[in-house]
C-alpha cells in the first residue's frame, strides 16, 4: 500500500520539485528527503509540500515548535497518512529541542491517525548526505566543515540531483548519526 | 472603573446587504472578512440604532423596512425591532418607554449601552487639517469620522488633562525617538493644528508628519474623548507598524471597559490580539446577503487553534471570497 505523505523541508535539496508552489510544482523531481524515505518505505504518494519558511507565523519565538504543529494540521486536513519533514539546525541545539517538542505536541494534537516523522539535521542536510556516503560522526561537524567535506568528495553543493543520486546509490547511511537513524526507523514503521 | 452595559446580540433585517443577519458581540469585537462582505454596513446599522436612543428610543415593526433587534449584556431580553432605514423612509414610531415589559433598570442599561456612538475611519489628510477650537464647555471629540480636529482635540486635552498629556508625550517620545515634544500650534486666530518638534529643534508641520505618527496620536487621544457607548472603527491597522498595532489594541482593550469597541479589519495582527470569541467572520452570500460566524464556531476550530494563532488561522483558510474553508459550505 502506498503511503500518502505531506512533506516539509528547507528548500529544493530536501523537497525537489515539490518546493515550488502550484502550478510550478514538478512532482517528477525528487529531493533528498524523498530519496531517503523511499529507501525505507518504497514509493510514496506525495500529496503536497510546504517549504519550512512558508509556514505562517507573525510572532517571534516558539516558531519551530509551532511550525511542526501547523504541518501536522495541514497533513491531517489533506488526508495524509504521514507528514515527513527535515529541518537544518545550523548548529543551534535549540532548533533540535524545539523540533522534538513540536513532534510530541503535534502527535497529541491530531484527531485521526497521522504519523508525524520529523528530525532536525545537525548541522544540515550536507551532514546527512555525507553519512549516506559512509562518513562517520558527521553530526559533530560544523556547517562549513560539512559542506567543505562534501565538495572535497567531488559533490557540487546544493545540487539536488547529486544528493539524490548519492542516497539512491547507497545501501544505508553510517549508523552513528542518531537523528538520521531514528528518522529512518520511523519512516520504515510507516509500512506497518 | 465602572463597566458599562454593552450590546450583546444584534439582529438586522432588510438593511442594504444585511437581509437577515445575527451577530453576537463582546466588549471588544472585530469583524473580519472579504471586501464588500458587509462589515462596514454592520457598523452603520449599529450606529443607526444608537441614534434612536436617549428619549427617542423608538420601536416599530413595518414589513419591508430595515430593522434591528438587540439584546444588552446582563439580560435585557430581545428589544426591538428598531427602524434603521436609510433617510427618507417613512417611520411609524412607538416609544419603547411605554412598553410595560421593560423595567426601569433594564431601560437604564439600554440607554447606557447605546449612549452615543463614535465612528472612526481615520484619514491622514483629515488628521492634518487645522481645525476650530473646542469650547471649554463642549465635549472633546473629533469633528468627523475621518479624524478632522486632531489639533483641537489635543488642544482641549492639553488644557483639561494636563497630567495625562505628559504621559502621552512620554509614550510618544518612546515610540518616535526623533521627537522632542508634541505641540499644538495656532494656524489662525480661530484654528489650531498639531505639530511635533524634533530633538534637533526642527518643527515638523502636520503636512510633513508621517501617517503612522498621526494615526498613533489619534488612537492615543481616544481615552480622553467624551465617553460614548459604542466606538466603531474601520481598519485601525492602516498605516501602523505591526508593533504599533499591538499597542493600539491595548488602548482599545482598555477603552472597552467603558466603551464597547467594534472594529472592521483585514489584519491578522489585530486578530492575534483578540480572543476567538471576540472575532466574527463576515461573508456575503449572493442570495442570502451578509452572514456572520464567530471564529470559535468555524470549521474544526478546536483542532486548528492548536496550531495557529487567530490571525494565522484566518489567513491560512480565508480565500477572500466565500471563506468556505472557514465557515463551511452554504446551506
Amino acid at each position: 500500500m502506498t503511503v500518502r505523505v505531506w512533506l516539509s523541508g528547507e528548500g529544493p535539496n530536501e523537497l525537489g520539485g515539490w518546493c515550488m508552489a502550484a502550478p510550478y510544482t514538478r512532482p517528477a523531481e525528487r529531493g533528498a528527503l524523498v530519496a531517503m524515505a523511499e529507501k525505507r518505505v518504497g514509493e510514496l504518494e506525495i500529496v503536497g509540500a510546504t517549504v519550512w519558511k512558508d509556514l505562517r507565523r507573525y510572532r517571534a519565538g516558539r516558531s519551530d515548535e509551532d511550525n511542526v504543529r501547523k504541518l501536522a494540521l495541514i497533513a491531517e486536513e489533506a488526508g495524509c497518512d504521514a507528514v515527513l519533514f527535515l529541518r537544518d539546525t545550523d548548529g543551534d541545539d535549540e532548533v533540535s529541542a524545539a523540533v522534538t517538542r513540536g513532534v510530541l505536541l503535534a502527535r497529541g494534537d491530531v484527531e485521526r491517525e497521522l504519523h508525524v516523522v520529523g528530525a532536525a539535521m545537525h548541522p544540515c542536510l550536507e551532514g546527512w548526505v555525507l553519512a549516506w556516503m559512509g562518513s562517520r560522526q558527521t553530526h559533530k561537524l560544523g556547517k562549513n566543515k560539512a559542506q567543505r567535506m562534501l565538495e572535497e568528495q567531488g559533490v557540487t553543493l546544493k545540487n539536488t540531483a547529486a544528493y539524490v543520486a548519492i542516497v539512491d546509490a547507497a545501501d544505508a547511511p553510517a549508523e552513528d548519526v542518531e537523528a538520521l537513524r531514528r528518522w529512518l526507523e520511523e519512516v520504515a514503521a510507516l509500512k506497518t | 472603573m465602572e463597566e458599562r452595559p454593552y450590546l450583546e446580540r444584534v439582529h438586522v433585517r432588510g438593511f442594504r446587504c444585511l437581509l437577515d443577519v445575527q451577530l453576537r458581540l463582546t466588549r471588544l469585537h472585530a469583524l473580519v472578512g472579504p471586501n464588500d462582505s458587509g462589515k462596514s454596513t454592520l457598523l452603520t446599522a449599529i450606529s443607526r440604532v444608537e441614534s434612536t436612543v436617549q428619549g427617542r428610543l423608538k420601536s416599530r415593526g413595518g414589513r419591508g423596512d430595515a430593522t434591528l433587534s438587540l439584546q444588552i449584556a446582563g439580560g435585557s431580553g430581545e428589544l426591538g425591532p428598531f427602524n434603521i432605514s436609510d433617510p427618507g423612509h417613512a417611520v411609524h414610531d412607538q416609544d419603547i418607554r411605554g412598553k410595560p415589559e421593560i423595567q426601569n433598570d433594564a431601560l437604564d442599561r439600554i440607554v447606557r449601552a447605546l449612549d452615543g456612538s463614535r465612528r472612526l475611519e481615520l484619514d491622514p489628510e483629515h488628521l492634518r487639517r487645522p481645525s476650530k477650537l473646542i469650547p471649554h464647555n463642549r465635549p472633546i471629540t473629533f469633528f468627523d469620522p475621518r479624524g478632522t480636529g486632531l489639533g483641537a482635540v489635543y488642544d482641549a486635552v492639553f488644557s483639561r488633562h494636563k497630567r495625562e498629556v505628559l504621559a502621552i508625550e512620554d509614550d510618544f517620545r518612546t515610540k518616535f525617538p526623533t521627537v522632542a515634544s508634541l505641540e499644538v500650534r495656532n494656524v489662525s486666530d480661530t484654528e489650531k493644528s498639531i505639530a511635533v518638534r524634533l530633538v534637533n529643534g526642527t518643527l515638523v508641520e502636520p503636512a510633513q508628519m508621517s501617517e503612522g505618527m498621526l494615526y498613533w496620536l489619534a488612537f492615543a487621544a481616544l481615552r480622553y474623548l467624551d465617553p460614548v457607548g459604542i466606538l466603531l472603527i474601520e481598519e485601525p491597522e492602516n498605516g501602523l507598524h505591526p508593533h504599533r498595532i499591538r499597542e493600539v489594541m491595548r488602548v482599545l482593550r482598555e477603552l472597552s471597559q467603558t466603551t464597547q469597541v467594534i472594529l472592521a479589519t483585514h489584519s491578522p495582527l489585530i486578530l492575534n490580539e483578540l480572543q476567538p470569541e471576540e472575532i466574527s467572520i463576515v461573508t456575503r452570500h449572493p442570495e442570502r446577503g451578509t452572514q456572520v460566524k464567530r471564529l470559535d464556531e468555524t470549521t474544526a476550530f478546536a483542532r486548528r487553534s492548536k496550531a495557529y494563532q487567530n490571525g494565522e488561522l484566518w489567513l491560512a483558510y480565508a480565500n477572500g471570497e466565500d471563506e468556505r474553508e472557514l465557515v463551511g459550505d452554504p446551506e
